[in-house]
């Protein structure tokens, strides 16, 4: 096999999905063939670096939003009469059960507050940092999405 | 054999009952020690901060260089739209200097006296509104004694501290959620407590380039002045029912602000002269024949309206009934 | 309280929320990353993550086990991704977005490596969100879902050939997007968490 071909499988190789025959003869060639080998190595490589890829992790209220969402929803749709009042009374177990054991919040808006506003509620954020954040504007600057900080 | 065996039983016995009475410290007390410990311990150390907002992470990590006199330094190291960023904290002004911006913020010291009381009168709060417990730990090889948060008659920890016990420093901390979601933390590496950092670096210099200044001046109210005014702001039943206290009042531009808190959770009561316009989508709800404009936003809700002439403002994470009682009550 | 997953998906399909959102407990980390991932940006990430959840919901119906509930849950989130991406064709990349990571669990670097670390981590998520939207999301589904090339060219609904040209091409592509990160050998050992 030749480097060009090779390398063209390298991906699949690497993957393990080559049909043996071809497994065979890439795995051959590469004993011998630096460049591909390198190459193979690159490969590797990346596959690596993904192990450091970042990972997010869930807000707070994840899930109490998706009900949410649900509940409109579900509002929206037609349903035989029986059907409603199952999911009513679920609902409203959820929420009896969110009530007792949470507060459930009602929907976000999507504030995009006046400058007036804003600097009311920097004043807020300033307290809500107390225990943690001391001494860290930088840190209340990056978490900043309700407009321009003044910090 | 018998010899040597009865005074070493003796020397485990004593050194046991010892090592009992001397971590005979309550949480309070290890606590209360540790937040007293801020601004009296020199140290240099690597900070990292991680706060969540709307299912984002947001870090800094930072060089912090702290005098035993009640000054702080802290050099921004990442990410990189903070690096280069300085703050410094002198003992009577603050300065945060962001060079990308050629901007400087002046503002009070956080170790004025103002400042002090209001973070002493926040742990009292704790100790009332809160239970304590602690257990020994470990953190980057010292020795730490653990401290929880949590609601009375609940297991769920809301802030935990690990504080050292060499130095009463807090090395690291965490604030969680009611729901047990990690919200912010912060913790030191590479901390140390050996080498006493400059003066030279706690002075603020000006930059050589072209800068604006903008002030954060704090012109606080005591309780006493505002009693000649006003006592029923401060003391709102419906809020202190639920353990909050009025800890400081201030004027802002507009009007005065009072900070309640519980210890813990913080909410910002505003007496203004006009109401702030308000974005096109707020709630408007009406109670008890007041008008009010709510909003949630990533837990954080406002409320703002107006009574005879009278315009409140109010920010916190709070629920809205007890807000309903407030209005009200400043019928 | 480990319940079962397929008697959590049965009682969600008569409609008990409670029950799903014991799912969604279950798949929020897996379904937000492979939005993440998929989309290439941060913003948006959670809402089309949740749109998934809301979206499988009032669909359970249409479940009926013949793959497993996450295969099922991917699909539904790709398909919301890919009708984002078309919607925002040309979106400028943001790069001074703030930045997503884990739980940095790391008490024993020193600054410089902790910084290190942590712009190695930036650097690696923007490379991979350089990468062309068919390029990338083949190279997600490869890399982080670990699906087989008959897997991918199933969930896409692309020949298997078109699967493997597309990887081969998304790898030589971050090849070139990352060969400024010094040498790729010095990067994995700084960057294994």
């Amino acid at each position: 096999m030749r480097c060009n071909e090779v390398k063209r499988l390298l991906s699949a190789y690497f993957d393990g999905e080559l049909p043996i025959d071809k497994s065979i003869k890439v795995k051959e060639h590469l004993k011998s063939c630096r460049s591909c080998a390198i190459e193979l190595e690159n490969i590797e490589k990346i596959h690596r670096l993904m192990g450091a890829f970042p990972i997010l992790e869930v807000g707070p209220y994840f899930e109490s939003q998706i009900i949410d969402r649900i509940e409109k929803e579900s509002k929206r749709r037609k349903f035989s009469f029986g059907l409603k009042l199952a999911i009513g009374f679920a609902i409203c177990g959820l929420m009896l059960f969110l009530m007792i054991f949470r507060d459930l919040p009602s929907e976000d808006i999507n504030l995009k507050p006046t400058p007036v506003l804003n600097t009311y509620i920097q004043e807020y954020m300033e307290t809500y940092s107390g225990h943690i954040g001391r001494n860290n504007p930088g840190l209340i600057v990056s978490v900043s999405s309700l407009g321009e900080s003044s910090r | 054999m018998k010899k040597f065996l009865i005074p070493l039983s003796l020397l485990i016995l004593l050194s046991t009952v010892f090592s009992i009475f001397a971590n005979e410290r309550s949480p309070i007390e290890i606590l209360s020690n540790a937040w007293d410990a801020e601004g009296k311990i020199s140290f240099v150390a690597t900070e990292t901060s991680g706060m969540y907002m709307k299912g984002r992470l947001n870090l800094t990590v930072s060089k912090v260089f702290a005098l035993a006199t009640g000054k702080f330094r802290r050099e921004y190291l990442f990410p990189s739209f903070l690096a280069g960023d300085l703050l410094i904290d002198d003992g009577r002004n603050s300065y945060y200097y962001q060079p990308t911006k050629n901007l400087v913020t002046v503002g009070p010291s956080l170790y004025d006296p103002p400042h002090r009381d209001i973070h002493s009168k926040l742990l009292e709060l704790i100790v009332k509104n809160y239970d304590i417990t602690s257990q020994p730990d470990k953190f980057l090889g010292r020795d730490v004694t653990k401290v929880y948060i949590s609601p009375k008659n609940s297991r769920n920890v809301l802030l935990v501290f690990w504080v050292d016990n060499q130095t009463n420093l807090i090395l690291k901390r965490e604030r969680y959620s009611p729901d047990g979601k990690l919200q912010e933390y912060s913790f030191y590496t590479d901390i140390d407590f050996n080498s006493v950092p400059n003066e030279r670096l706690f002075i603020w210099i000006k930059p050589r380039k072209d800068f604006r200044i903008v002030e954060r001046r704090e012109r606080f109210i005591s309780l006493e002045e505002n009693r000649k005014r006003d006592t029923i702001l401060v003391n709102l039943s419906p809020l202190q029912e639920r353990g909050y206290e009025c800890i400081s009042i201030k004027e802002v531009p507009g009007g005065i602000a009072y900070h309640f808190s519980d210890g813990i959770n913080n909410i910002m009561f505003f007496d203004l002269y006009d109401l702030p316009p308000m974005p096109p989508s707020v709630r408007k709800i009406t109670t008890d024949g007041i008008r009010y404009s709510y909003w949630q936003f990533d837990g954080m809700s406002g409320f703002a309206w107006t009574y005879n002439r009278k315009n409140f403002l109010i920010i916190g994470v709070i629920e809205r009934d007890i807000i309903e009682k407030i209005i009200k009550r400043l019928k | 309280m480990e319940e079962k997953e397929e008697l959590l998906v049965e009682r969600a399909k008569k409609g008990d929320v409670l029950a799903f959102s014991e799912l969604v407990k279950r798949y929020e980390r897996y379904v937000l990353n492979l939005v993440y991932r998929t989309l290439g940006r941060a913003e948006d990430a959670e809402d089309i993550a949740q749109e998934t959840f809301v979206k499988a919901f009032l669909n359970i119906k249409k479940f009926k086990g013949e793959s497993k509930f996450s295969t099922w849950l991917s699909k539904i989130a790709i398909n919301l991704c890919m009708d984002k991406v078309r919607e925002k064709s040309n979106r400028e990349e943001n790069l001074e977005e703030g930045v997503w990571l884990t739980i940095p669990q790391s008490s024993y670097y020193s600054p410089e490596e902790t910084v290190e670390r942590l712009e190695i981590q930036e650097k690696i998520k923007n490379a991979v969100s350089r990468l062309p939207e068919d390029l990338r999301m083949v190279f997600i589904l490869r890399e982080f879902e670990d699906l087989s090339y008959q897997e991918i060219s199933e969930m896409l609904n692309i020949p298997i050939g078109t699967v493997e040209s597309r990887l081969h091409r998304a790898r030589m592509k971050l090849k070139s997007l990352l060969k400024d990160l010094k040498t790729i050998e010095e990067v994995t050992e700084k960057s294994e968490v």
